[in-house]
């Protein structure tokens, strides 16, 4: 099958499912465009602030994609490419669209709270305190994540690395030049493009190779967000992300041009195994395995907090949540593409080696050399791209991690700031990334599935809460009733499958166990919670 | 003797005549003098035998008075704010915060700031006019809290200018992809108003206590309680680095009493004069008799020349 | 499908695009936010008050209410969300993941 083929038939059927589904969603659902959003009622310039559609929907998918949909699909690409296809074309229309929609639909008749704010808001004070640990162990898993993965992908491609390490050292000097020198925008974009080629450039001739193993990256990296996410936002982040703008705008360039061009044919096996060996079953893995790009309970807490504090018209919440999950869904097929048309056996072997990040740029690089782009260049220079998104997770993980860290150990009944060492901001910093990192020794393939079942639960529970919601307003929920039974099912097989494949090896796996355990338990007892919520639906349970 | 002179002591041993007195001997020795009254009753007025209003009248050649009161200034004060409000935000929104302002303005610290402000203000601002410029001020309690607040006042006003100024420069920051421009902070209208208040508090601060220009004189009457009390002000004062100059003992009863209780009285009286000769060694004292009649301003002249064997 | 039709399409199609990787509107933003968080706490230090927080220099701050006033509202709205981070912080930072 071409591939090329793939993502169009991937895109009409989301098109036909966005005027389908997407409008049976609006219609039971009740969404009012005669009905005033929090926007307009709150507007107060800061964060409530009606934008028009098509550019908030471009901010709402910046901040529900990352790196996310393109690891995902890539290391569930081992089962062979038609199941993962299968769950990203299903799960993004009928599990994360209802999802992503519904959070934003409960976040603009909830006053534009987040709907991390909203379940938070509807538990008593013991299940708050749980919530809160279980994201903070969620953000954790993130940390692990994303830091095994990049020190992965450093230690398979060390150019990548060493380009990295000057990118983020050009970014500190561009933001210093720029915004405290004065130097001219103008000038310094084109500065910093040039210097931004000369990083990539020096950095494939200065390779940290002898010595720099994947645990010497994850203490680095561990350090890095460390110092990055107590800095101030405007010394790193805001020169950061000015250049990660021209990374992105590259990198969507280069791979839908070489798409076009390449089009390559799908070598990879359609299907691969049900159990693909040592436990690793496709029910349940295969759906913690690829979040991001079919339902992911970040976007809840991420998306809908600013985002429905900013739509404009109820009508919006349509094209806005259910849209960009979509177009996440188009994203996460053209990740497995890159896979894909490299033949099975190979990419067991690009995984194993870089993981799925190595695959991601070896594709993308691939694409690039057909319209004349040197393969290791862009190579290169497409992991340079993808962990400095990674990177940016990983200090904004940190930073959230951070904050709840401190509001749990924080006594409220106290006044006494110094009593609890736990409190203190670089302390608790410490101990976030140092957890994350502790993980990321552990390789990222161990850990990603863990870090996928987290997600999946609160996934869980934000569609628990929409369930609860729309049966609260007189409304038909089964639409979210049935895949919130689904994704709980997802959570628990895969918690329980991996506590048991994992105490094999106890010894080396003894905080992968633990940490599950304490996720099973969590994810037990939350249900309970909101099982609780979906039978009483009194109206101040859900306001809180 | 300092330029600035508070007095001090319990209600009811004679401040005001003390300070009174002490003003005239001041202008008499040619030293242009101010006698400032925060007494809310008013007695200056009528030691005078003239009405002193809350600005400068004067009284004798070389003498100006004033009498301060909290209520008055806190209601110029919280007037200022209203009329500045209605000229930034619509009327009817003043409304609803007036509420606020009027709240503010019977809460139990506000008259002792407005106070506190005044005094401020006439020591910064008249400071250079005057020879001297003498407070007939309240209890130690409220003296202790106007000499801490600068340095209250200070930590709160620094906190903010750098709040501000951090989310202005994040502010233009924002706005000029980055760029911060000073000037930006210097304009905001919060940092100006800010930086007025915290110049003037630390010029007070700095004439009040680096300068050593101020000093403190207690007036007791020769009884016990008095006695011990003082020490203790004193030791609070001085750990504040306050010079206290000297101790008016007033009232002090004529020799030669003739019947039995007043005999007794005298003899309890001079026990405790000794106690203060001893224990406040060091110090000036100054003894101011007891009077037949109230001071007024036919007789004050001769009190105050008693000032003038110790100075 | 008409002229029009495809105009305004290819139009929206920009403004997503430029939605999307408008990087420099995350930090933008983000410096906005600070800014006006420190705002919240400096009002805070000036007007606890109104939350019921005794602030013992309540009388100077009143000279800056005339400055403030317009946004008393909002930030006491602010204020009383602002027990759990929860909404506040994940809205801030996005995840990217």
């Amino acid at each position: 099958m071409n591939s090329l083929i793939l993502v169009l038939s991937v895109i009409i059927i989301f098109i036909i499912a966005y005027a389908t589904y997407g409008s049976y969603l609006c219609k039971t659902w009740g969404l009012d465009p005669k009905k005033q959003t929090p926007a307009h009622t709150m507007e107060d310039g800061v964060d409530y602030c009606p934008a028009k559609a098509p550019v908030l929907l471009g901010h709402h998918f910046a901040s529900i994609a990352g790196a996310g949909p393109i690891v995902g699909p890539i290391q569930a690409a081992v089962f062979g490419w038609l199941p993962v296809m299968l769950w990203i074309v299903i799960g993004s229309i009928f599990v994360g669209g209802v999802h992503d929609m519904g959070a934003l639909f409960a976040s603009v008749r909830h006053d534009g709270k987040s709907l991390g704010e909203v379940i938070h808001s509807t538990m008593g004070d013991t299940g708050r305190k749980l919530f809160s640990w279980f994201a903070w162990l969620t953000l954790i898993l993130v940390i692990a994540a994303f830091t095994a993965i990049c020190a992965g992908l450093f230690v398979s491609t060390p150019a990548a690395g060493s380009t990295s390490i000057l990118f983020i050292i050009l970014a500190i000097a561009f933001g210093f030049f720029v915004y405290r020198k004065g130097a001219g925008l103008g000038v310094s974009t084109v500065v910093g493009v040039v210097l931004l080629f000369a990083c990539i450039w020096l950095g494939m001739r200065f390779q940290f190779t002898a010595g720099f193993t994947k645990s010497t990256w994850v203490i680095i990296l561990v350090a890095y967000i460390t110092v990055a996410s107590v800095a101030p936002v405007w010394i790193l982040l805001q020169p950061r992300d000015y250049l990660n703008s021209f990374l992105l705008y590259a990198m969507i360039i280069g791979a839908v041009l070489g798409l076009v061009i390449l089009h390559p044919t799908i070598e990879a096996k359609s299907f691969v195994a049900f159990n693909t060996g040592n436990m690793n079953y496709l029910f349940p893995m295969l759906f913690v395995t690829v979040a991001c790009g079919a339902i992911s309970g970040f976007h809840a807490l991420v998306g809908s907090g600013t985002t429905s504090k900013q739509i404009d018209n109820e009508k919006d919440v349509k094209l806005i949540g259910y849209g960009s999950m979509l177009i996440e869904g188009v994203l996460a097929t053209i990740a497995i593409i890159t896979a894909t048309y490299i033949a099975t056996p190979e990419l067991g072997e690009l995984l194993s080696d870089g993981g799925p990040m190595n695959v991601f740029a070896t594709g993308i690089g691939n694409f690039m050399q057909s319209f004349g782009i040197p393969f290791e260049t862009g190579k290169v220079f497409t992991s340079l791209a993808i962990s400095a998104f990674a990177l940016t997770s990983l200090d904004t993980a940190t930073r959230l991690g951070r904050f709840i860290f401190q509001e749990l150990f924080d006594n409220r009944q106290s006044a006494d700031e110094k009593a609890n060492v736990l409190t203190n901001k670089y302390v608790s910093t410490v101990i976030t990334a140092g957890l994350g990192g502790l993980l990321a020794v552990m390789g990222y393939a161990k850990v990603w599935p863990i870090f996928g079942s987290a997600n999946q639960l609160l996934a869980a529970l934000a569609l628990l809460t929409l369930a609860a919601y729309l049966k609260k307003s007189g409304k038909s929920n089964k639409v979210a009733v049935i895949p919130t039974i689904f994704m709980f099912v997802v959570t628990f097989a895969a918690l329980v499958l991996l506590i048991i494949q994992k105490s094999a090896d106890f010894a080396t796996n003894w905080i992968l166990v633990i940490i599950a355990a304490i996720l099973l338990v969590l994810a037990v007892v939350l249900a309970r919670f909101g099982y609780k919520t979906l039978t009483e639906t009194t109206e101040e349970k859900i306001k809180g | 003797m300092n330029k600035i002179v508070f007095f001090g002591g319990k209600g009811g041993v004679g401040k005001t005549t003390c300070s009174a007195s002490y003003a005239v001997f001041s202008a008499k020795s040619g030293l242009k003098t101010l006698l400032v009254s925060t007494d809310p009753a008013h007695s200056t007025s009528d030691i005078f035998e003239k009405k002193i209003k809350n600005e400068i009248t004067n009284i004798l050649p070389n003498l100006d008075a004033i009498e301060i009161s909290g209520e008055k200034e806190s209601k110029i004060y919280m007037d200022n704010v209203k009329i500045s409000l209605k000229n930034v935000v619509s009327p009817v929104i003043v409304k609803e915060i007036n509420k606020q302002i009027d709240a503010a303005s019977i809460s139990p610290g506000t008259e002792e700031a407005a106070l506190f402000d005044k005094m401020i203000e006439i020591i910064t601002e008249k400071n250079d006019e005057y020879d001297r410029i003498i407070f007939d001020t309240a209890p130690t309690g409220h003296t202790v809290r106007l000499l801490t607040l600068p340095e209250l006042l200070g930590a709160w006003l620094d906190t903010l200018i750098k709040k501000r100024s951090k989310s202005v420069t994040l502010m233009s920051m924002a706005n000029h992809h980055g760029q911060t421009d000073k000037k930006d902070i210097d304009n905001d209208e919060v940092i100006k108003i800010l930086r007025k208040r915290y110049e003037k508090i630390n010029k007070a601060k700095k004439i009040m206590m680096e300068d050593k220009l101020l000093s403190f004189i207690f007036v007791i009457n020769a009884e016990k309680l008095p006695i011990d009390e003082t020490v203790k002000a004193i030791n609070i004062l001085e750990k504040y680095n306050v010079l206290v100059d000297g101790i008016v003992v007033n009232k002090i009863l004529p020799e030669n009493m003739k019947d039995d209780f007043w005999k007794s009285k005298k003899e309890q009286e001079q026990k405790y004069l000794d106690i203060i000769m001893e224990t406040f060694k060091g110090k000036k004292i100054f003894k101011l008799p007891l009077l037949q009649e109230d001071m007024k301003s036919n007789n004050i002249e001769n009190i105050a020349d008693k000032f003038s064997e110790f100075n | 499908m008409d002229n029009e039709k495809v105009k305004e399409f290819l139009n929206n199609f920009k403004l997503f695009f430029q939605g999307a990787t408008d990087f420099n509107r995350k930090s933008q933003s983000l410096l906005m936010k600070e800014s006006h968080n420190e705002m919240d706490d400096f009002i805070l230090l000036c007007f606890g008050d109104i939350l019921g927080i005794p602030i013992p220099t309540s009388y100077y701050s009143l000279e800056l209410l005339p400055l403030i006033a317009d946004d008393l509202d909002g930030w006491q709205r602010r204020m009383v969300s602002r027990l759990y981070i929860w909404g506040e912080k994940w809205g801030d930072f996005d995840l990217d993941a």
